[in-house]
């Protein structure tokens, strides 16, 4: 380590990332500030302090943050219960299909959340699969789960987003940690559960910390699922308020005051979430990892059973009943659902459908567009951001900062940001669209590849470099090859983030432009569910076509 | 530096792809024959009037209908004065007149004494200076499917609603975001009085299965089975009689009264197309009422219009109950903050 | 019967690139090393005696005349120190120490005064509050010792536990290894692939060769009397020559030394380099009177200081014949002679006796 250091010190900063930095400060740290310094103006846009004032000594405001964070907290828990014991059991059994479960765990994540809405309606709603399911077989009248449109639906909605989360980040971390502490536990006589306790959780904390760190953010800053599934005004976050208070009451000072308040926590959380990550342990000895064994008892495999099937009903159920529900029909209200491609025909302008459907086609092609610029942009941009904020020092740890802020940030003021930026500059829209996604969605894919950067040993820049290679070279030889695959992990969320990503877009194009989600949220809005649910499907099979292509792009994993 | 030339040659590459003429698929094109109109979602969907009035329009006249969906009219509102340096909508449709104020405090709208005003009754015009001119109104009614609430189980009032056997049962909609659901606040306060409107809300707080913040997703939620009662209009079973051929959503009619909304038609002062804009809003309060009255789902403005058969399944409420606009204005803040207050307590 | 004391087993193993199939045991305190080169198995052998991996049908491990294979790891008390140590990083090595005892329920004042004195045997008194980061890699294996001691283990196995330390300090704990060893009188099965370790401490020396065992006995018996080609080579250095030769460098004098003549198969001779007798004076004869074999017109090829004595490489006929010397031989011919009876003869890799 010391040695590293050492060389590290000799070389000049690394102004690699520096343009990427600067569009991220003109597309996003400005728009930003002007949307939040509205915080300091009273309503005539004169410079006050009265609306922060009034803001603060709120009693609402302070119940609303309560109750944010009180959500927030019970859904990581509830994320946490369910996708643990999927992180212990992709880590350390081997079985077939470890592939697909991965892929499809991805899913959740990037679905827009107003179709995690529809799906959660369509399939646990009073009236839904769910329900009708179990009228049928316990013979009831009543709906059996009515737990929609309340704190529970929420949390349940949120569990369903973000467990896949942690059984993906946390599994990862797990399969390649070092097995040695554990069997050399064993030989000492602990039981496997002492071992567990004992060796393997305080290890797996960081990991834990970090993911849950990550989920409470998510939660935190959640939209749609709280708007719709809340069920009223006692389910009030701070998001919802800002929305409200911003697009409604139209009172722009007091909803910046209000997104100025919740940054401040979500920026700790961001801060200490980096940090985590920092602290993570780098696993570069491959020999240790641990090989997972096939389940061997009747009690471990029954237990598996029964989780899988649990966790397969919760994340797939509402997923698969859109997909259903969009190959269906009922030529009138009261008729039986017939299968059919009448949604799709119509969306797709292949039959005689009001206009407004047959724009889908052309919302396909527009979101395709775009993701896929997004997604090429993000590889460039996400290189020289990681190269840059993989070093020690001031620069470097800002750039990671900024890079990773965008995550941060409510939706609804990164939106309002891009109004005012959309009214100032003269462009295309699609030009604003491309960058506002890539904005949002670089996070992400940073946060796939400064961990990968970091762990590349600089005795190989070193070694390259006594060969004859300059830095140049090595980074073009030696570096990028390895961090091909996150690079492409990176592409991969940002082109589905892309795909899925709503608020901004929104505010951004005014309607002008439709993707996908515009089309949807439109669909939504004319309570033509139906539609909405063949849109739906389209995205997801987009979004898992786009997994196995980057799959089958990356390479094996480097010794 | 090197290192990245190439790559931020790529990215230059593409930046100047995107600055390229793109796939000009649903730009708006500030041609000098098109007209942009923002209305509210249910106007511009599939079976709001907006997409008839644009074709009919565009027939008549040859110019394009851009016809821009905003979402609810309160999204509508924000985005017109956000875009008041960079105006891009010449005409707006869909403002009720619970929210003319605002409308008219962001000096948006110009104003526009049109002749086809003559044919609309006088009560409906609630804007002396012609700013807002009247295209549609109704009432706000609960409406209930059939198949899921027996005969007896139907409710004679407001006050039946808050009876324990509707548990779970009503789908109400928040008056902070949704003109809707701003109008059964008002008919709360027009039926119980502005002392104890806040009794019959907390006492539904048990029977409403959820507050939706839009008339969208409640009756999205409606229509999929989720409840058997929702608020709405009285005029909302037409739809379904004329497209879907079922008498299965009824209205309830109380004899209390309902509250009434009537929604207005506007021209942008910042519009570049004034005299086009003139025309579309000439259109819509002559012939165009046609197509109102039988997408729209609400009673055209126009008095010589004949209604469609379906409209028979449109009860009339024997009282229309009314708030002055500027009372409203004044008050609607402090009844806003008392019904937050009153919902979000335990 | 008497019940053995001690490691009896058996362990059959198929693995995708090798298979594994021993038998050997080990007296009760006794340490025995298993050596052999990277890839023959005796890492997997120890993993399978201490219950981390499972071998196949026919396998039996005895210790102490009890029947471990059925067990699972944590009840076999059979420990391991693994090559990389294995400390438990974010525990100080008080607590890395203490673990099986508190495992045993020990209250704090014996866990204490148990980690004191087990430090002190590994000769690292006063350590107990540092952590595993803070420790050199000689310190981290001889806490890593004293843990697995701590847990009083009916069989100590150690994987390589010197590989990764420089050699001064290699020698210096391998004999702390063997004091310990000593001083416990725990059942020792020790595992590296350097064999000059091996020879240093082992009571017995397991040669393995692609997870067979090539010869298994004390360090002397193994570097004199090797039973196998590869046993004769891997332990120390040698000459290896076909028997063609003998033909043509057997000296007569005084022979009645009736060499061993197969009439087929692969034949060998091996002679170790200290054996090897120089004359460097052409005028003068070699000095040797028992039957041997003569290298003449030797020349030398290289000579390496390696401080007590010179490695010298001959040439004789495109063969290379290595010897020692005190001092450095003068000028570049000599002969080279070699007793009969230090010379070992292997037909088909396998010792024949004479």
């Amino acid at each position: 380590m010391k040695a590293e250091q050492k060389q590290q010190k000799g070389n000049p900063p690394d102004l690699a990332g520096v343009p990427v930095a600067v569009i991220l400060i003109v597309l996003f740290l400005i728009p930003l500030c002007v949307t939040l310094g509205e915080a300091f103006t009273d309503g005539q846009g004169h410079f006050a302090l009265s609306t922060l004032e009034k803001t603060l000594t709120d009693p609402t405001t302070w119940s609303v943050l309560v109750f944010t964070l009180k959500q927030a907290l019970l859904s990581t828990l509830a994320s946490l219960a369910i996708g643990l014991p999927g992180a212990y059991i992709l880590a350390n059994y081997r079985f077939k299909g470890k592939q697909i479960v991965k892929a499809i765990s991805t899913v959740p994540f990037v679905l827009p959340s107003i179709l995690v809405v529809l799906g959660f309606v369509i399939f646990y709603g009073n009236n839904g699969v769910l329900n009708r399911v179990l009228m049928a077989l316990f013979h009831r009248n009543q709906p059996v789960f009515h737990f929609l449109y309340s704190l529970g639906a929420i949390v349940l909605a949120h569990a369903f987003y973000n467990s896949p989360i942690i059984m993906n980040l946390v599994s990862t971390y797990w399969e390649q940690m070092d097995c040695h502490p554990e069997q050399a536990a064993l030989t000492l006589g602990a039981s496997r559960k002492n071992v567990f306790r004992t060796i393997t959780l305080p290890s797996l904390l960081p990991s834990i910390l970090s993911a849950c760190t990550l989920v409470f953010l998510f939660c935190y800053n959640s939209f749609a699922i709280i708007l719709v599934l809340g069920g009223g005004p006692a389910c009030t976050t701070m998001e919802t308020e800002i929305y409200r208070k911003a697009r409604m009451s139209l009172d722009g000072p007091a909803a910046a005051s209000l997104a100025l308040l919740s940054m401040l926590i979500t920026i700790v959380l961001l801060i200490f979430y980096i940090v985590l990550q920092r602290r993570l342990k780098r696993h570069e000895d491959f020999n240790n990892r641990r090989y997972g064994s096939r389940p061997s008892s009747v009690q471990s495999k029954t237990l598996i059973a029964i989780y899988a099937v649990l966790v397969a009903i919760f994340v797939l159920g509402p997923i698969c009943s859109v997909v259903v529900r969009s190959f269906t029909t009922a030529p009138s209200r009261t008729a039986p659902m017939q299968w059919s491609l009448k949604w799709y025909r119509q969306l797709f302008g292949l039959s005689s459908g009001k206009d407004t459907m047959n724009i889908a086609w052309t919302a396909l092609k527009n979101s395709l567009f775009i993701a896929l610029s997004v997604a090429l942009i993000s590889i460039p941009a996400c290189l020289s951001l990681a190269s840059a904020a993989k070093r020690k020092g001031w620069l470097a740890s800002s750039l990671e900062m900024l890079g990773m802020l965008p995550m941060a940030v409510s939706s609804v003021i990164i939106g309002l940001g891009y109004y005012f930026l959309a009214s100032r500059i003269q462009t295309r829209g699609y030009v604003l669209v491309v960058l506002a996604h890539l904005v949002i969605a670089i996070p992400f894919a940073l946060r796939s590849v400064i961990p990968e950067a970091r762990k590349i040993p600089w005795m190989y820049v070193a070694a390259a470099r006594t060969l004859g290679a300059n830095r140049a070279t090595v980074f073009r030889t030696i570096e990028v090859p390895l961090l091909k695959n996150s690079l492409i992990t990176g592409a991969m969320f940002v082109f589905a983030l892309s795909l899925g990503e709503l608020n901004a877009t929104l505010t951004l194009s005014d309607s002008s432009i439709a993707t996908l989600p515009i089309v949807m949220y439109q669909l939504i809005g004319s309570y033509n569910y139906q539609g909405a649910c063949a849109l739906g499907t389209v995205l997801i099979i987009s979004s898992l076509l786009v997994f196995l292509i980057s799959e089958a792009l990356k390479g094996k994993e480097h010794g | 530096m090197n290192k990245h030339h190439g790559y931020f040659a790529v990215l230059a590459i593409l930046f100047g792809c995107l600055a390229l003429p793109a796939q000009p698929v649903q730009e708006t094109e500030s041609g000098d024959k098109t007209l942009t109109v923002y209305a509210s979602n249910s106007f511009c969907g599939e079976w709001g009037a907006g997409p008839a009035l644009a074709k009919e329009f565009q027939k008549k006249t040859g110019c394009t209908v851009n016809l821009v969906s905003s979402g609810d009219t309160g999204e509508m509102l924000t985005k017109l004065v956000s875009e008041q340096n960079k105006p891009k909508a010449d005409v707006v449709v869909g403002i009720p007149y619970s929210m003319a104020e605002k409308a008219y405090q962001a000096d948006l709208l110009s104003t526009y004494d049109s002749p086809a005003l003559s044919a609309i009754p006088t009560f409906l015009q609630f804007d002396r200076a012609h700013r807002l001119l009247p295209y549609d109104y109704g009432n706000f009614a609960f409406v209930y499917d059939t198949e899921k609430l027996g005969q007896d189980m139907i409710p004679h009032s407001l006050n039946d609603l808050t009876d324990p056997k509707y548990k779970g049962k009503v789908i109400l909609i928040d008056p902070r975001t949704s003109s809707v659901g701003q109008g059964l606040l008002l008919w709360t306060i027009e039926v119980y009085g502005e002392e104890h409107f806040m009794d019959w809300w907390l006492a539904m707080k048990k029977n409403a299965l959820t507050i939706a913040d839009g008339w969208s997703s409640a009756y999205g939620l409606f229509t999929s089975g989720e409840a058997p009662l929702v608020i709405s209009y009285t005029t909302s079973p037409v739809y379904h009689v004329a497209y879907e051929h079922t008498t299965r959503y009824q209205t309830l009619l109380f004899p209390e009264g309902h509250d009434t909304t009537i929604e207005g038609v506007g021209i942008l002062k910042t519009s570049r197309h004034q005299e086009l804009a003139k025309q579309f809003v000439d259109y819509m309060l002559t012939d165009g009422q046609r197509d109102i009255a039988m997408t729209n789902s609400m009673y055209p403005a126009n008095a010589s219009v004949a209604l469609p058969e379906a409209f028979t399944y449109a009860p009339k409420p024997q009282k229309d109950l009314t708030i002055p606009p500027q009372s409203i204005e004044k008050k609607m803040d402090t009844w806003l903050t008392l019904w937050e207050q009153g919902m979000r307590s335990k | 019967m008497v019940e053995q004391q001690g490691l009896v087993c058996t362990l059959k193993a198929s693995y995708p690139d090798f298979s594994l199939d021993v038998s050997f045991s080990v007296k009760q305190g006794e340490l025995a090393c298993i050596i052999g080169p990277s890839g023959c198995g005796k890492t997997t052998t120890l993993q399978i005696l201490s219950g981390l991996l499972k071998p196949d049908k026919g396998s039996s491990i005895l210790l102490d005349g009890i029947d471990i294979l059925s067990l699972p790891t944590e009840k076999r008390q059979v420990a391991l120190v693994f090559q990389d140590y294995a400390l438990f990083p974010q525990m100080s090595v008080q607590d890395n120490i203490a673990y099986p005892l508190k495992l045993r329920k020990m209250p704090k004042s014996g866990r204490i005064a148990k980690v004191t004195s087990l430090l002190d045997l590994v000769s690292l008194p006063g350590f107990q509050k540092r952590k595993p980061g803070q420790l050199s890699g000689g310190e981290r294996q001889r806490v890593a010792l004293a843990r697995a001691l701590a847990s009083e283990p009916k069989l100590l196995l150690l994987d390589e536990p010197l590989s990764a330390l420089d050699t001064k300090l290699r020698r210096h704990l391998r004999d702390e290894i063997k004091r310990i060893h000593d001083e416990t009188g725990v059942t020792m099965v020790y595992v590296t692939h350097d064999q000059n370790e091996a020879m240093a401490i082992a009571d017995t020396v397991i040669v393995m060769n692609q997870g067979k065992i090539e010869q298994m006995a004390p360090s002397e018996e193994l570097y004199n009397h090797p039973k196998t080609l590869f046993t004769a080579t891997f332990m120390g250095d040698g000459n290896l020559l076909p028997y063609s030769i003998i033909t043509q460098t057997l000296a007569s004098e005084g022979n009645n030394y009736v060499m061993f003549r197969p009439k087929s198969g692969e034949q060998a001779i091996f002679f170790r380099p200290e054996k090897v007798t120089i004359q460097a004076d052409e005028k003068l004869p070699l000095p040797e009177f028992l039957p041997h074999l003569e290298f003449k017109n030797a020349t030398l090829s290289s000579c390496i200081f390696q401080g007590s004595y010179y490695q010298v490489i001959y040439t004789w006929n495109d063969y290379k014949i290595t010897a020692v010397a005190e001092k450095r031989p003068k000028g570049l011919n000599a002969t080279l002679g070699v007793r009969l009876i230090d010379i070992l003869q292997f037909l088909d890799g396998r010792a024949v006796k004479v």
